[in-house]
């Protein structure tokens, strides 16, 4: 197996390109995700790796 | 959570003229144009109109409107649908015009007003952050902005300095 920093960076930049040109609606979904993933992960560095209590303990609460 | 549900109740508080008009920027703006920006929350620029008689702006109404529907403050931010979403006033003339010239997306049939890529790369300039230095490359490398209008923004803005150094320090440096 060879590696090509020049084809790795072309292939970072064909994958940008095409989650660019995604839907709108799509990419706003995505960024719901990754902040969800990332709440997630800092809730479990707070409580030690165990998952909180109630599933989400992140202080942030959805209005009624 | 979801980024729509901000975005219909940005919408609805224009039409409930408690905003007079807004403009998403930050990472959730440059979304619209770019791939997905990972970020933790949400810039809402607003204008709102001045009370009868008071030439200073009170973002009281605002705050009272969103709290009395149950939406909870956490310091600076209002959290909807898990997001915190900071609503911030127009911080300089390339903010204001930022804000007059937004263009409207349609999010899943929901109209969002988002600032134009020229704009929002022109702020990453004004700000000059590392993250805006960033984010002002990757507006560069997807070749989403209009070369003329990006130079009219920087000239009309006192910003033609700091591009050149941006360019020279980014672009042009040595290989």
């Amino acid at each position: 197996m060879m590696f090509s920093h020049d084809r790795i960076e072309e292939s970072k930049r064909a994958m940008r390109r095409k989650l660019a040109s995604l839907p709108v609606g799509d990419k706003l979904r995505m960024l719901d995700m990754m902040r969800e993933r990332a709440v997630t992960l800092r809730d479990a560095k707070k409580t030690g790796g165990r998952a909180p209590v109630g599933g989400r303990a992140n202080g942030v609460e959805t209005p009624r | 959570m979801a980024i729509r549900d901000v975005i219909s109740l940005i919408n609805q508080m224009q039409r409930d003229q408690v905003v007079e008009t807004y403009a998403i920027g930050g990472a959730v703006g440059a979304t619209f144009y770019l791939e997905p920006l990972a970020t933790l929350d949400v810039d809402i620029f607003v204008t709102m109109r001045p009370e009868p008689g008071r030439l200073i702006l009170n973002p009281r109404p605002m705050l009272d409107y969103l709290t009395s529907r149950g939406f909870a403050m956490e310091g600076e931010y209002l959290i909807v649908g898990g997001w915190p979403v900071q609503f911030l006033p127009p911080t300089g003339p390339l903010v204001d015009e930022a804000l007059e010239q937004a263009v409207v997306m349609d999010v899943d049939g929901e109209p969002a007003r988002v600032f134009s890529a020229e704009h929002l790369a022109a702020i990453c300039l004004e700000t000059g952050r590392a993250k805006d230095m960033a984010r002002l490359l990757q507006f560069i490398e997807s070749g989403s902005l209009v070369t003329d209008l990006f130079d009219e923004i920087i000239d009309r803005h006192g910003l033609r300095l700091a591009w050149m150094r941006f360019k020279n320090r980014f672009l042009e440096g040595p290989p």
